[in-house]
């Protein structure tokens, strides 16, 4: 049994441990800091979050979120769906949220323009048809220009220009004439501006004088967090209230969302990138499993996530993520299962072939796979650095030996060649863990035999602090996992790394952490308690100047 | 804010009068569009005219290279061309108000005592601005017709912008010439003569070109459409979104920068991305625009726009239309009128439509004008009256400089095929005026900065004596002279053009 301190310890460890990665490129002056840390008896105390003042990009759902709001017409916004999307990261660091390594590329400003084109022309176009503002009505004066331009750049914004702000977009609107080529051009060009705007592009959360969050700021901040949509009418009529500055209208605004997203994409969009289980990145033989649907695969997953948000948010949930016997499963991937029959919908049941939580979902297992066999190193290391919040020891590697072409050779009996004295020192960290999912082939369907012998998915668990210890299959060690408060404090950094992006300053992360931990473990599990903790706090609306306390 | 914009404002504060908004038109996009298929090696020609009042003139002695003795000598024939003293000037000769110009000073040919408006009787040197001449034909209402009639056996003599653009069969290449100006006055008669002036400049009196006052005008003329209603209109869409994408880049660059101020380095490099990024889109539209003119931006002119704003404006358009192709000779004219009465008082090169905004912020220190019944020679010279009307100098040699910067690309360097006219103010050291000028009415100093090596232009001065200096004006050197020489200098022979002159400007001809 694990003393108290000593998990205490252990769990600051695993935070700073995944801080290191996380910030791996910070330099040298991080490492310092984390070893004055970890020789600090008061270090161990939980520290508020500390986050810097920042503009936080947009990323692609949420900029076309943001301008889809302004379409009418559905047939204009299938045709907003049929642009190339701006600001997509295909590759993250490790989140979509991650803001500290995003920039806008040549290509993101080209595919953001086109949209921001296609949506001012509509709404030009209709709001002058329908004759529904007063420059439409040929009123040119100022009282009507300086409207317009305060009114959408709110709508736009979500916060109030000062005037010297507006005079930009004020510019637009009347540069030369106000009839040249035409009032409706004009005012095109306007809202061009506004959607295509480092203000639009960038959200903000600079704070005032004190750093705290302005009440828009907070707005946009809860709203595109939680929703990747920019903050509704409610949340705004809090912002215009000012309300927003309080943490128990915040609290409030977070449940509403939050209860709002039963099927969240938010909350999946987090899951998917935690997990991995939505991209595949290996090409399949179809001939030796036709009905193999990748897709299928990932709804399947989708679906499980939802459920367990839905019915096991608020009880160990991390436990429940990791050790669910339920899968959900449709027509199109009952075979996965070694099932037949027709399912009208998704349809959530008891896994009929030994699979333990999301680490066994086919999704998972077929994003770690070669064309032609599984991946298990690939497995092992995400469990060793995204499970467990380890690491590998840093070494050049010289050369890598590919594996063996033979048939009659087990994968475990091919992967001999990593444990030579040069390569176990880091193959010994994941080839166990990876190895335990070989009773599940590389289309992620489940066997007893592999290379025509039994399969062996024996090994040993090290990294937990609180379950380690030999394993017999995939189903020892995933209990083992989700039984671990090593891999559920791992879960709450990578958490508490998503809900607020990437920039929680380093050497503070560890014992940030701590608050959220305590906030899970009080509540019984509940992983939603965590995420309103997360950005409704006073602390998640404070922000520090760059390289300040 | 986007390079040409920070280029602008500095422009300006250099000045010392004030920073004006930098937009953007969509008239240029069909320059851009159109600019491609037009030469742009062929002789450019920019006139710049300022038409002052009396009060507003600068003595000669502002204008004229300093540190050169030489003057005319009292009873010395100089009808004999040899005599025509030509000096050699130095940097240091160059005069103050002419010094936004400086960097272009080994490309300059200053010519002075060209006499322009001649009449029999020596005391009648009317309102008209003669400067007409330079077309060889214009007279003007209310001025002295007959000092620069043409000869009646040459009804028409080509106009500067046929010259220029067509050479000896100019006469097919017709209006192709931008005229633009600000006419502020008063008086309304000044006003139609400087708008007159502007109007014969360049195409003379049988098919006079508007000048174009304002943006929108000019536009019209580009475009040979009326935006004034935005009726009719028929730029093309992909006019449209190019107009548009200026518009909106240079709100974006500005917006970056207010942005900028809260955050840290590291968040600033990212904004830094970002505008690097809408930069490579820039270029990239451009690119696909078959746009081979890179101008600078130009200003604009929404209605009630400062005076300075909408002349550079003006001039920043006309160099489009230069460096576009468009045009090949620009005229650019400024009335800077003031009434002479007490009932305006002290407002110095004032509009009245647009209070009191022409280069405001210099007072004369006194409540009333003293100059009104005084003796009209230079009268209104007091020290506030001198740096207000310096600085109104100042700004319109500076917007020389920035064409020739803009059309070369280059600071300092003179574009190739280029030739500017800068014509000084007609008051007191042009002499337009009637009104007791004798004494220095003779004394027009041309500026020329060129490189057709045709002209004398490697930092030459040459001083022709005058009628009203010494009464001999039969042998006096007038304005169809040169009018006459100019063209010469480009290739075209006029006959012996005007009535009183007939000889050709040999000093000026290299």
């Amino acid at each position: 049994m694990v003393g108290w301190r000593t998990y205490k310890k252990m769990k600051f460890m695993v935070a700073v441990l995944l801080v290191m990665v996380f910030y791996q490129n910070c330099g040298p002056s991080f490492t310092t800091k984390v070893s004055s840390q970890l020789s600090s008896e008061d270090s161990l105390q939980t520290t508020k979050l500390s986050l810097e003042k920042r503009i936080v990009p947009l990323d692609s759902d949420q900029y076309v979120n943001s301008l889809q709001k302004f379409l009418v017409s559905s047939v204009d916004v299938t045709s907003l769906k049929t642009l190339s999307r701006p600001f997509e990261r295909p590759n993250p660091a490790r989140f979509s949220t991650d803001k500290t390594l995003v920039t806008v590329t040549d290509s993101d400003i080209e595919k953001a323009w086109s949209m921001a084109e296609f949506v001012a022309g509509k709404v030009a176009s209709s709001t002058f048809l329908a004759k529904q503002n007063c420059l439409s009505l040929g009123d040119t004066s100022a009282s009507c220009l300086n409207g317009l331009v305060s009114s959408w750049s709110k709508k736009v914004f979500h916060s109030n220009l000062t005037p010297a702000e507006l005079a930009i977009y004020h510019k637009v609107l009347t540069d030369g004439n106000i009839h040249i080529p035409s009032p409706q051009e004009a005012f095109t060009g306007m809202l061009v501006a506004m959607l295509m705007s480092p203000r639009l592009v960038y959200r903000q959360e600079v704070g005032d004088s004190t750093g705290k969050l302005t009440s828009f700021e907070i707005a946009n901040f809860l709203a595109y967090t939680l929703t990747d949509n920019p903050p509704d009418a409610e949340l705004m009529l809090a912002a215009d209230n000012n309300s927003l500055l309080d943490e128990v209208e915040r609290e409030k605004q977070t449940r509403r969302l939050l209860s709002q997203l039963d099927t969240n994409s938010k909350l999946l969009k987090f899951f998917r990138e935690y997990f991995l289980y939505s991209t595949m990145d290996s090409t399949k033989d179809l001939a030796q499993f036709p009905k193999f649907d990748f897709p299928a695969a990932v709804k399947d997953t989708d679906s499980l996530v939802q459920y367990l948000l839905k019915n096991n948010s608020d009880k160990d949930f991390w436990k429940q993520l990791m050790s669910t016997n339920k899968i959900s499963v449709s027509t199109k991937s009952a075979p996965f299962y070694g099932l037949t029959g027709t399912y009208a919908t998704q349809t959530i049941r008891d896994a009929p072939d030994q699979r333990v939580g999301l680490l066994t979902q086919p999704s998972w297992l077929v994003h770690f796979t070669k064309d032609d066999d599984n991946y298990a190193i690939g497995r092992g290391l995400y469990i060793r650095e995204s499970i467990l919040c380890g690491e590998l020891p840093k070494r050049e590697i010289d050369a890598i030996p590919a594996l063996p072409i033979d048939d009659t050779m087990t994968l475990r009996e091919k992967m001999e060649i990593t444990t030579s004295k040069s390569c176990n020192e880091c193959h010994a960290k994941m080839n166990p863990l990876g190895l335990a999912y070989q009773f599940f082939d590389h289309f992620g369907r489940y066997r007893v035999t592999e290379a025509g012998q039994p399969v062996d998915a024996k090994g040993a668990l090290d990294g937990t602090g609180d379950q380690d210890g030999d394993f017999n299959n995939h189903q020892d060690m995933m209990r083992k996992l989700a039984s671990s408060q090593t891999t559920e404090a791992c879960f709450l950094a990578h958490s508490l790394q998503f809900w607020l992006g990437g920039s929680v300053r380093p050497g503070l992360a560890a014992s940030q952490l701590q608050t959220y931990i305590d906030v899970y473990d009080k509540n019984g599990g509940n992983f939603k308690e965590v995420i309103i903790k997360m950005v409704s706090s006073p602390e998640a609306i404070q922000r520090v100047d760059a390289g300040g306390q | 804010m986007s390079k040409l914009q920070r280029d602008r404002r500095l422009f300006l504060k250099h000045l010392g009068v004030g920073a004006g908004a930098l937009v953007f038109n969509p008239f240029l996009d069909r320059l851009f569009l159109e600019a491609h298929a037009q030469s742009v090696s062929q002789q450019k020609l920019i006139i710049f005219y300022m038409n002052a009042q009396p009060y507003m003139g600068n003595p000669a002695g502002e204008f004229l290279p300093k540190g050169i003795n030489f003057d005319i000598q009292q009873g010395k024939n100089y009808s004999n061309a040899t005599a025509i003293p030509i000096t050699k000037m130095v940097a240091g000769d160059w005069p103050t108000l002419m010094a936004p110009m400086a960097p272009f000073f080994q490309n300059s040919l200053v010519v002075e005592g060209v006499f322009h408006g001649a009449h029999s009787d020596p005391g009648v040197v009317q309102h008209g601005m003669r400067y007409a001449g330079l077309n060889g034909i214009c007279g003007l209402a209310g001025g002295d017709s007959v000092a620069m009639k043409a000869n009646p056996s040459i009804p028409h003599g080509p106009t500067i912008d046929q010259i220029i653009a067509g050479g000896p069969s100019g006469q097919g290449v017709t209006h192709s010439s931008v005229l633009v100006g600000l006419a502020n006055s008063d008086y309304s008669w000044e006003k139609t003569y400087t708008e007159e002036t502007l109007a014969c400049f360049a195409s003379g009196a049988n098919s006079p070109v508007p000048y174009l006052s304002r943006t929108r005008a000019l536009e019209r003329k580009l475009f040979g459409q009326d935006f004034i209603d935005g009726k009719n209109l028929s730029v093309s869409d992909a006019g449209v979104k190019t107009a548009r994408r200026l518009r909106v880049m240079d709100a974006l660059k500005t917006d970056v920068v207010n942005l900028e101020r809260n955050i840290s380095s590291e968040y600033k490099d990212k904004l830094n991305v970002f505008l690097s990024s809408l930069d490579t889109y820039d270029k990239k539209k451009m690119a696909e625009a078959s746009i081979s003119c890179k101008p600078s931006a130009p200003s604009a002119l929404a209605a009630g726009s400062a005076p300075e704003d909408e002349l550079l404006g003006l001039v920043d358009g006309a160099t489009l239309a230069l460096q576009c192709g468009l045009t090949n000779v620009v005229g650019i004219g400024s009335g800077v009128e003031r009434k002479h009465s007490t009932d305006i008082g002290f407002r110095r090169n004032v509009d009245a439509k647009v209070n009191n905004r022409w280069f405001e912020g210099v007072v004369s220190p006194s409540g009333t004008d003293p100059f009104y019944n005084a003796d009209w020679n230079y009268h209104s010279y007091d020290a506030a009256w001198k740096e207000g009307n310096q600085r109104v100098v100042k700004f319109y040699v500076s917007l020389l400089a920035r064409m020739l910067e803009n059309l070369s690309g280059k600071r300092g360097v003179m574009p190739a095929n280029t030739t500017v006219i800068f014509l000084s103010d007609r008051g007191m050291s042009s002499g337009g005026n009637h009104h007791g000028f004798n004494g220095t009415n003779g004394r027009q100093p041309i500026y020329i900065w060129s490189t057709n090596p045709a002209l004398k232009a490697q930092a030459n001065y040459i001083r022709y004596p005058t009628y009203s200096q010494y009464g001999r004006w039969k042998n006096f050197h007038a304005l169809s002279d040169f009018y006459r020489t100019f063209a010469m200098a480009f290739g075209v022979n006029l006959p012996n053009f005007g009535v009183y002159g007939g000889r050709v400007l040999n000093e000026i001809l290299s």
